[in-house]
């Protein structure tokens, strides 16, 4: 299927990829404090992309650990902190010790994830909702175990499959973790997205 | 906003609340505080209401709690903020703990629109859950998983060092249930008597095809006594197997018997272990002390035999020295005593080393027997009439009785002869003065079970100093005397060992009984055919 590139300017497209900069930038600093270590987290890279592309990057049939947190205003938005399993097992030892076993770091690990992702999540939907200055009611984080396929088809519009996929790569500095942060609109919210940013660049100008 | 502008229905639904719920206005004021947290927290309503919650929480200022909580009031942003990755932030204990246990708190703070009750200010509200349990369950959990870790990692640990023990012992363990009559091995049992584990179709079945010939009827009684003795409970037993090199490997089994509470057997768990090199080791410790034995009785023999030897000689050249000094002026008679004298040396020089050579030719085999029919009344008869003078010097009398009609015996007659003649010899140098030796003839068994075989039994009875009963059966060994030679009456200390092995080469059985006071019996068997 090919890739439906929502008609975005590439100003458009470069506000957007900022404003999840700034957010990004901010969500390391609050992790750093929360884990007393470094926490780095690479550039985001802003592509758009189909539900069928998303799931094959992620892996078929492969199970996730997923935060998600939902934005409802002038446009929804999804908004999701992905971990395979095994990362996000590796980044709840990292943070509450080696002394633990991982038995119980089991039982721990969805909390600490939820709120993990929260903070994740939270600086980047602050940056946007701020920069867009419109109002937004914002969800709770909710953790589930999924695939991407439950999760993608869950959220997809199937007339016209698109998603802004917002990649970021979180690492922690003594093992490379990687995270995956996801943003998805569905066509409604890309085409209000879209005026949403052209009135901020109007009025920027 | 006053306290009293905040909607009272909302107050009385906290009031009803089993967690904590406060609401914060924008300017970061307290507009509510429900009762769960006034039982907490120690503060009423009326002391927090309308104070900034920098204010009441002066310690928490700028922490991650008071930036979630700008930012919900800034951004409308929720946040969840659980104990796992800070620190519970509020000052709140367990009710009757006297403000001793800190609950432990997982916050939810959301955004919290008030339009309709005319309040235009962007609130959140602030739940705090009581999740103190949940941290004891997995601080139990957390416990008991540690302790588990230990206890596996002891086992495995001891396990290693056992399994480590059977190998150095080249060993392994099996395992019988009474129940099931099941016979359970580990893998270095198999790997022991190499048996492929995975095509054994018949554990027992192969076990037993392994067991050398003439053990395989020992190790199956030692099985029935076992199965059918209910109050063993100790297994010991050794075998020999026939392993695939087609050697013969030894096996030593040790079990103990496990039972339950009421006493009943359950299974056997054990040990096998090729003890083939410690046999190996007991053969050859056995071998070098018998070595070690036979030089020191061989060295003692020497040390005996040359004196036994000198005597005589020393006889011959003192009387011959003696001769050749005095032979032209000594008196005829001298002169024939000396010769007398060097012909009784010369001649117990002589038996001496006929005795020697008899005995070495009964250990190399090489004797031959000439075995007929003779009478055995006949040939004891001629052996007393032959030291009848002998006997007389020491005023012994010497008696034959005889209980049998008939005492013909299938035997080499020089040979059995000298038994006889030995027999009666050493009892006359052992009786003492004016006594008498007594021959009976009678009827005997080769051994006890044995009622099949005709055998004649000749004893000879002396009343002399008797023998010591430590020695009753050394005696017959090679180069070995009795103690009571040392008294005075000389002798090689081979003529019993040759009377043993002529009556050995007969079929028969030699052996000597003896009663302080009573003097020495000598018994020997020989078969009539």
């Amino acid at each position: 299927m090919p890739t439906i590139i929502p008609n975005l300017s590439e100003m458009e497209h470069d506000l957007l990829t900022e404003l999840f900069n700034i957010g990004i930038g901010g969500a390391a600093n609050s992790l750093s404090q929360l884990v007393n270590q470094e926490i780095l987290l690479s550039i985001p890279s802003l592509q758009f992309k189909t539900s069928n592309q998303v799931i094959d990057q992620l892996g078929k049939n492969k199970k996730l650990f997923t935060i998600a947190q939902e934005m409802e205003g002038p446009f929804t938005m999804q908004s999701l902190l992905i971990f395979n399993p095994e990362d996000g097992f590796e980044v709840v030892k990292r943070m509450l010790g080696p002394h633990l076993s991982d038995e119980t770091l089991a039982e721990l690990q969805s909390e600490a994830l939820t709120e993990i992702g929260n903070i994740v999540l939270n600086a980047c939907i602050a940056v946007i909702s701020e920069a867009l200055g419109e109002g937004f009611n914002i969800d709770l984080p909710i953790f589930s175990t999924t695939t991407p396929e439950d999760l993608l088809v869950k959220n997809a519009d199937s007339e016209s499959d698109c998603l802004l996929a917002v990649e970021v790569k979180l690492e922690l500095k003594e093992s490379a973790i990687n995270g995956c942060l996801l943003f998805i609109f569905n066509t409604d919210s890309t085409e209000n997205l879209q005026q949403t940013l052209a009135s901020l660049l109007d009025n920027l100008q | 906003m006053d306290k009293e502008t905040y909607p009272a229905e909302i107050q009385s639904l906290y009031f009803a609340f089993n967690s904590g719920v406060f609401v914060l206005n924008e300017k970061e004021k307290f507009i509510a505080w429900n009762n769960w947290l006034e039982v907490r927290s120690g503060l009423s309503a009326d002391q927090v209401i309308g104070k900034s919650f920098s204010d009441i929480f002066p310690n928490l200022a700028e922490q991650r709690i008071h930036h979630a909580l700008q930012a919900t009031l800034k951004f409308g942003l929720p946040a969840t903020i659980s104990n796992i990755l800070n620190q519970s932030p509020f000052p709140l204990f367990l009710p009757q703990t006297n403000g001793k246990q800190l609950i432990e708190q997982q916050i939810y703070i959301t955004p919290l629109t008030l339009d309709q009750y005319s309040i235009s200010d962007k609130c959140c509200i602030i739940n705090i859950t009581d999740v103190t349990a949940a941290r004891m369950r997995e601080n139990a959990l957390e416990r008991q998983v540690r302790e588990k870790k230990k206890a596996e990692k002891s086992l495995t640990r001891k396990h290693q060092q056992l399994q480590t023990a059977l190998v150095a012992a080249n060993a392994g363990t099996f395992q019988y249930y009474f129940s099931t009559q099941e016979l359970c091995w580990d893998d270095r049992s198999y790997a022991l008597f190499n048996i492929d584990q995975k095509n054994c179709q018949n554990l027992c079945k192969s076990w037993k095809s392994l067991h050398y010939p003439e053990d395989a009827n020992k190790v199956q009684n030692e099985i029935q006594k076992i199965l059918q003795n209910e109050n063993t409970d100790l297994i010991d037993f050794e075998y020999r197997i026939i392993n695939s090199e087609n050697n013969i490997q030894w096996i030593g089994t040790k079990a103990i018997i496990c039972r339950n509470t009421a006493g009943d057997r359950t299974d056997i768990i054990g040990v096998q272990q090729d003890i083939t090199a410690q046999k190996k080791n007991q053969r050859l410790l056995r071998e070098k002390e018998a070595a070690e034995l036979a030089n020191k009785t061989k060295s003692e023999f020497l040390a005996n035999i040359s004196h036994e030897l000198r005597t005589p000689l020393h006889g011959i050249l003192g009387f011959t020295r003696l001769g050749l000094k005095k032979h032209e002026t000594a008196d005829q008679k001298k002169i024939g005593d000396y010769f007398f004298r060097i012909s009784q040396a010369g001649e117990r020089l002589l038996g001496l080393l006929d005795d020697l050579l008899d005995l070495s030719k009964l250990e190399a085999g090489k004797m031959t027997m000439d075995f007929s029919e003779h009478d055995l009344s006949d040939i004891t008869t001629q052996c007393i009439e032959e030291q009848l003078a002998r006997a007389n010097e020491s005023s012994i009398g010497i008696k034959l009785t005889k209980q049998i009609p008939k005492t013909i015996v299938t035997c080499d007659n020089v040979r059995i002869r000298q038994v006889i003649t030995n027999l009666l010899s050493n009892a006359i140098k052992f009786s003492s003065e004016n006594t008498t030796i007594t021959i009976n003839l009678t009827e005997g068994l080769l051994n006890p079970s044995d009622k099949v075989h005709k055998a004649i039994k000749v004893s000879v009875a002396n009343q002399g100093i008797g023998i010591p009963a430590a020695e009753l059966d050394t005696v017959f060994n090679k180069f070995i005397q009795s103690s009571k030679t040392n008294t005075g009456a000389g002798g090689t200390g081979l003529g019993l060992t040759i009377c043993k092995e002529i009556i050995d080469s007969h079929n028969g059985k030699i052996w000597a009984e003896s009663r302080k006071g009573y003097g020495a019996v000598f018994h020997f068997v020989i078969p009539t055919q």
